[in-house]
């Protein structure tokens, strides 16, 4: 009778054990980083000629501290001499940051695009927009020749 | 009256304690996340046009000591706009870890001004467990470059961003 309450008592020990251990290490994890992805694949050149055209958009939950931001797109083409275009990241639709490419003879100048930005962003449910916001003679974003595949992706990550 | 707490019971709670804390200890030991720790930035907000040459000397484009945690990390500098000013240019931008010269970015430039864009230098190796000192500079450059080139309403950057791949090794 006193082994099997013995044996009783060390069993509910384990449990309760058991519990508070997956409680803390629950806790921990909410620690873990997170992160959004997203890519269009396109088949097809996408010809964009007014400025405020959205590239990307997503949102993420965050939990306060460092977050990275990075737009790509694969084949980025001017169509017109000596003009430029500019890509912007909008966080909370403040105008983080700009990233400019010129051209000086058009569209011989293709060539992937990238925009990054790291910073500290507080604690809840961000926006991030990528936008054009400047398209001189029109870009094409991303260029694709005949038979070819190109991407456009964000990526936000904490 | 209130009973006095049996020193048994006592015995008990601490024994649940102490399995709960070998649980926390065991998990997080063979799952380690990767915590917000384990990410470095250095970031350089630039809301004016800047310019640099090389005529006296490299120029430090930013400098940082990493407290690395061992294993593999990412290190990428960043520029919205490197915009060259004359023609038939080039800049070479490179990558210092512990003052070992690790990579090295070359822009050029054919017509000028209008041969800007952004500017990417990564590089993706392993650093043992302490302190490092980071090092991105402008090390080689004819005529001046803008580093980055800005509109005033547009603010451009320049950074250097420092991300350690996964758990501690």
């Amino acid at each position: 009778m006193r082994v099997r309450r013995g044996l009783l008592i060390a069993a509910g020990c384990f449990v309760l054990a058991a519990v508070i251990g997956y409680a803390l290490v629950a806790a921990s994890w909410t620690t873990a980083p997170s992160f959004v992805y997203q890519q269009q694949s396109f088949r097809s050149s996408r010809t964009v000629s007014t400025a405020g055209f959205e590239l990307q958009s997503s949102t993420l939950h965050t939990t306060g501290g460092t977050v990275d931001v990075e737009w790509y797109d694969s084949a980025f083409l001017s169509r017109e001499r000596l003009s430029g275009a500019y890509v912007s990241l909008f966080i909370d639709g403040r105008r983080t940051v700009s990233s400019l490419r010129g051209t000086a003879t058009g569209t011989s100048e293709v060539a992937p695009d990238t925009l990054v930005w790291a910073g500290d962003l507080p604690a809840g449910t961000h926006s991030f927009v990528v936008r054009l916001d400047r398209v001189d003679g029109g870009v094409l974003v991303p260029y694709v020749p005949p038979g070819g595949e190109g991407v456009d992706s964000l990526s936000v990550s904490q | 009256m209130l009973a006095r707490p049996q020193p048994r019971w006592l015995l008990i709670a601490l024994a649940v304690l102490a399995l709960a804390c070998c649980d926390f200890a065991v998990v997080n030991v063979i799952h380690q996340p990767r915590t917000a720790s384990s990410f470095d930035t250095q970031l350089t907000h630039v809301a004016a046009k800047r310019r640099f040459t090389t005529n006296g000397g490299p120029v430090v484009l930013h400098r940082t000591t990493y407290d690395a945690s061992g294993g593999l990390v990412t290190i990428t500098w960043y520029d919205s706009d490197v915009e060259p000013t004359g023609a038939r240019t080039e800049a070479v931008v490179s990558l210092y870890v512990d003052g070992i010269r690790v990579a090295s970015a070359i822009k050029g430039s054919l017509t000028g001004t209008y041969d800007d864009g952004a500017g990417v230098l990564a590089w993706y190796g392993r650093l043992k467990r302490g302190r490092h000192q980071i090092l991105v500079r402008l090390d080689d450059a004819t005529g001046a470059w803008g580093l980055p080139y800005t509109d005033p309403e547009r603010p451009g950057v320049d950074e250097l961003v420092i991300r350690a791949e996964g758990n501690a090794s």
